[in-house]
Parts: C-alpha cells; structure tokens; sequence
C-alpha cells in the first residue's frame, strides 16, 4: 500500500516528472526497420509526447525531432526527409539530427530566430531489427546490446498496446507466486472447463523465492516443488532490467519481455525472442519477424487461453492506472516493495546529477545477461509449451519454430542413445 | 466493532478485520494528502497506512516523507512498512504490531 502521492511520483511519466526524469536517462524501441520500407516517417508517441522519426533516404541514418513544427505546430511527420535533417512540409522550416533550426525560408536570415527555436531531439539507432531512441538529456549513454537482440538464432517477436501504466507490468516481474496460480490453477481450470489440456510445467508450487539487487536490476530466484536449489531457477534465476524489461529463457529460447512507456496509461508491450536450441540448425535471417497478438476476442473478452493473455488479463484488469491506496501486500509481494524502493533511489540519483541504475557508457559488443536455460525441469515440454501457449501462437512462423525445437530435441537424443 | 467513519459503505461493518484502532478523518494530516471517498472499501485501510507509515528514518531520523518510501505489507495482525531512506540509503522494514507472539521451538 501506498499514499496517492507515492502511486503518482511512480506512475507519471511526462517529461518535468521525477519519474518521467528517471525514465528519460534510458532507450527505447520505438518502431521496426521495416516501418520505414515505404515511408521515412512515422509518428510515435513515448513518455507523454509525441514524436516524429525519421530514416534519411540515402545514408539510413535515423532521427527523432519532437513532432510539433515549433512555427505553426504543423506535424513533421508529414515533412520532407533531408539527409541532414528534416523540413516541415508547411512552411519549409528544417531541422538537423540535434534539432538545430537550419532554415526559415520566409524569414530574414540576418537574425537569430532560428537561434530561438531550437527543436527538441532525441537519438536513435537500430539493434535487432527495432529502431531504438534516447529523447533524454546528453550526453546519451551507450545503447545497451542486451544478449537477446545481437545473439546468432531466429528471432521473433509479438507486441501490442495495452491501455495501463508500464509499471504494474513491471510489479508482475518480481511476483513469481503468480506463475502457479495464474499460468498454473487458472490455466488448469480454463482447460477443464473450456476442453483443452492446460500445460503442467507452470503448475508448480513455489518453495522458496528470492529478490537480490545486482548492477541490472533485480535478479528473481525461486526453487519449486520437488525441485533444489541446484537447479537453474535458483542457481542462476532471471532478471527484471531496470526501469522496463525482464529477461526470461530455457529450453532453447532466450526472451526480453519490453514494456515501452508510451504514456501515462498506455504500454507498448513486445515479446522479443531468441530461439537457438542446442543441436538446432537455421538460416540466417534478414530481420526479426514481427507480429501483432491478440489479447481481446471479438466480443472484448480478454483472451486468457495462454499464458500471456493470462498476464495481460491482470495487468489491464487493474485499471489504466493500479490505485496503489487500494492494495493489500503480503509478504509473498517483497519483491515489489523492493522495486518500488529501486525506483525511488533513482529517481533520487538523477535529481542528484548521477547516472541511475543499467546506465552504459562504455562501447561494448554484448551484455550477458544471468538467465536459467533449463526451465522448470522440463525442456521439451517447456519449448511447446511456450510456442504453443504463449504469445508465440500467433507468430506466422509458429510451425518453423516448433520444428526447430523438435528437430533439435531428436538430435541431442540421438546423441545422447 | 470499529466505529464507522464518514458513512462507510454498509457491508463495512461486517469488515471487522483489522487490529487498527479506530480513527476519525479529523485526525488525517491536510493536503496534499488525498484520500479515497470515505465510501470506498478499503478507504479506513489507506487512512490508516497514511496515519501509521514511518515519517522519519530509524537510522538517521531524516524524513521520509518526501525523501523516501514505505511500502506497507501485511503479515498476520502486523504490518510491515519496507522502508528506504533516501538521505542515509537505510533499507529495512518497521513493523507495526498489537502483540507480540514468540514461536518457540519444541523442547
């Protein structure tokens, strides 16, 4: 439980909020490579504002320029794309990567408007087949090469927008008793009552869970029934990334759950994964498949019949914004007190002038991120499980990526006789 | 059973739960401290967290209020406040408690 004023200071994101403040020190993927295949532009919107990105035709450099034309506040998505810059189509006013006004067509030159309306600007790069931005103060940080995006196998990703906060998704990744409840019971009862057979690998019973802060975020250990501190989801467990992702994986497949701030109420929540089972042999791909997952049928039930549509189920549930005045913690919930305090130490090193928690200033080729690779005891079971009952069922290259599985499986049993 | 307060919904007084005393809005500090509608639910549990949370560090006894947080759980008939300090970084919990109970190992 919270006071109403500790629920906003962690909830609002627009830029002056301390929060806001916090997340602007970190990248985001905003938008796929192939967005820009037949336009250079594309409006996206990321911690309260609005934005326009752009690709430059010749050299594939990309930009972001804060949408509204500081002239007549015309949108510059619909300008003309410059290699060094970008005009707005209204009026012709141009703009460089950092937001300098360089022209005022109808203006006198010999003046310093164009001085006086210096555009704000971000910075943005592609990794893993996404376009990823930085609008926050400079100097900007490295942008983090998380393992998952640069690591050799098939990549594929499902996103969505959801209609809530960022961060009662992010309190879901340190409440591991949810997984046997609501990916495990509910799971179970959906499918006796809707005539499917529920997964069993989530239906464990959690003995003991632990949180330990490291130079990421928050690495999650828990050890289920029948199970040891031996075994992987406790030796090595997985980590939250602070402020906005969680690093899962087994079985082959290697997962960054993303959680964009798009604003206040409003999530932008992608699935990425790296699917290289050992033994597994594939193509090299041109770029990651992405597609769109449903979480609301036809009548605007919320789909529940995987386990993704489970979480989304209690993260929209809870309303835009999670009324924190309101909840009732326990003490299976540590992990999120914890996270909570995370955020608020931060918020406090970027008031102080430091850099917060995750920042990289040093070029580098990889991040390894601690993860578990055996799941649950249950590998191949595991592998099917999450194609077939996650978001992954809705990826056009389900039937590949089952076949990869299968194929590696067979191959490491054959290896094994 | 707790006096109800500035019209608390009917079913509230089946609601008997809690070790919390009672308490009267009167009590509740000003703005900025805002509230939910004293028909809410669990409205007397917020008035309570707000009344009850730490307001100054253990260690170093700088306030929280606005440098710090509380996070309250609940445990049995206590309830736990996991609290940061953001002058001295003390990260630990304050627990509030009617009784004390003692669980002692057989012998």
């Amino acid at each position: 439980m919270l006071t109403v004023e500790q629920n906003e200071e962690l909830t609002q994101v627009g830029p002056g909020t301390p929060m806001g403040e916090l997340l602007r020190r970190y990248w985001y993927p905003i938008a796929f490579e192939q967005d820009f295949d037949s336009v250079l532009t594309k409006s996206v919107r990321l911690l309260g504002e609005n934005w326009t990105l752009f690709k430059t035709p010749k050299s594939g450099r990309y930009g972001i320029v804060a949408e509204q034309c500081p002239h007549r506040r015309a949108s510059l998505t619909y300008g003309v794309v410059h290699e060094d810059g970008i005009r707005c189509g209204y009026h012709g006013w141009k703009f460089d990567f950092d937001g300098t006004c360089m022209e005022q067509p109808a203006e006198a030159d010999n003046q310093n408007f164009r001085d006086r309306v210096q555009q704000k600007a971000g910075q943005a790069q592609v990794m893993g087949g996404m376009v990823w931005v930085y609008v926050g103060p400079g100097p900007a940080p490295e942008l983090p090469r998380f393992d998952v995006f640069v690591m050799d196998g098939v990549k594929d990703c499902g996103y969505t927008t959801l209609p809530c906060n960022w961060l009662q998704i992010m309190e879901n990744s340190v409440d591991p008793h949810h997984v046997e409840w609501l990916h495990g019971y509910y799971f179970e009862f959906l499918g006796q009552t809707s005539g499917f057979d529920a997964p069993k690998s989530f239906q464990k019973k959690h003995m003991r869970t632990g949180f330990e802060e490291m130079e990421w975020g928050i690495l999650k250990r828990r050890v289920l029934e029948g199970g040891s501190e031996e075994n992987d989801d406790w030796k090595i467990g997985h980590p939250l990334v602070f402020p906005y992702f969680m690093r899962v994986g087994g079985a082959g497949i290697d997962q960054m759950q993303i959680r964009v701030p798009i604003d206040d109420t409003t999530t932008w929540k992608l699935f990425y994964s790296n699917h290289a089972p050992q033994g597994g042999e594939w193509e090299p791909q041109a770029r990651p498949v992405f597609y769109e997952y449903l979480w609301k049928d036809e009548n605007g039930r919320l789909i529940t019949d995987y386990v993704e549509g489970q979480d989304i189920m209690a993260w929209v549930s809870q309303g835009p914004i999670t009324d924190r005045t309101q909840e009732h913690l326990g003490r299976s919930d540590a992990g999120v007190a914890m996270l909570r305090k995370m955020f608020k130490e931060n918020i406090k090193k970027v008031q102080q002038g430091e850099d917060p928690l995750g920042t990289v200033r040093e070029p580098h080729e990889i991040i390894v991120l601690p993860c578990e690779k055996d799941k649950f005891g249950a590998e191949r079971e595991f592998a099917n499980a999450w194609i077939n009952g996650g978001s992954m069922r809705y990826s056009p290259m389900k039937e590949q990526l089952l076949d990869l599985h299968e194929r590696a499986w067979a191959g490491r049993e054959k290896a094994n006789a | 059973m707790p006096e109800v307060t500035g019209g608390a919904a009917p079913a509230d007084t089946a609601r008997e739960d809690t070790s919390r005393e009672d308490t009267s809005r009167a009590e509740l500090p000003p703005d900025p401290h805002r509230l939910p509608p004293p028909q809410a639910w669990f409205a007397r549990d917020a008035e309570r967290h707000l009344l009850d949370r730490p307001k100054f560090c253990p260690m170093c006894g700088a306030g929280i209020t606005a440098d710090g947080i509380s996070t309250e759980y609940w445990s049995g008939d206590s309830r736990h406040f996991m609290t940061w300090c953001g002058h001295c970084h003390w990260f630990g919990e304050v627990v509030r408690f009617d009784m004390v109970t003692i669980t002692e190992v057989e012998h």
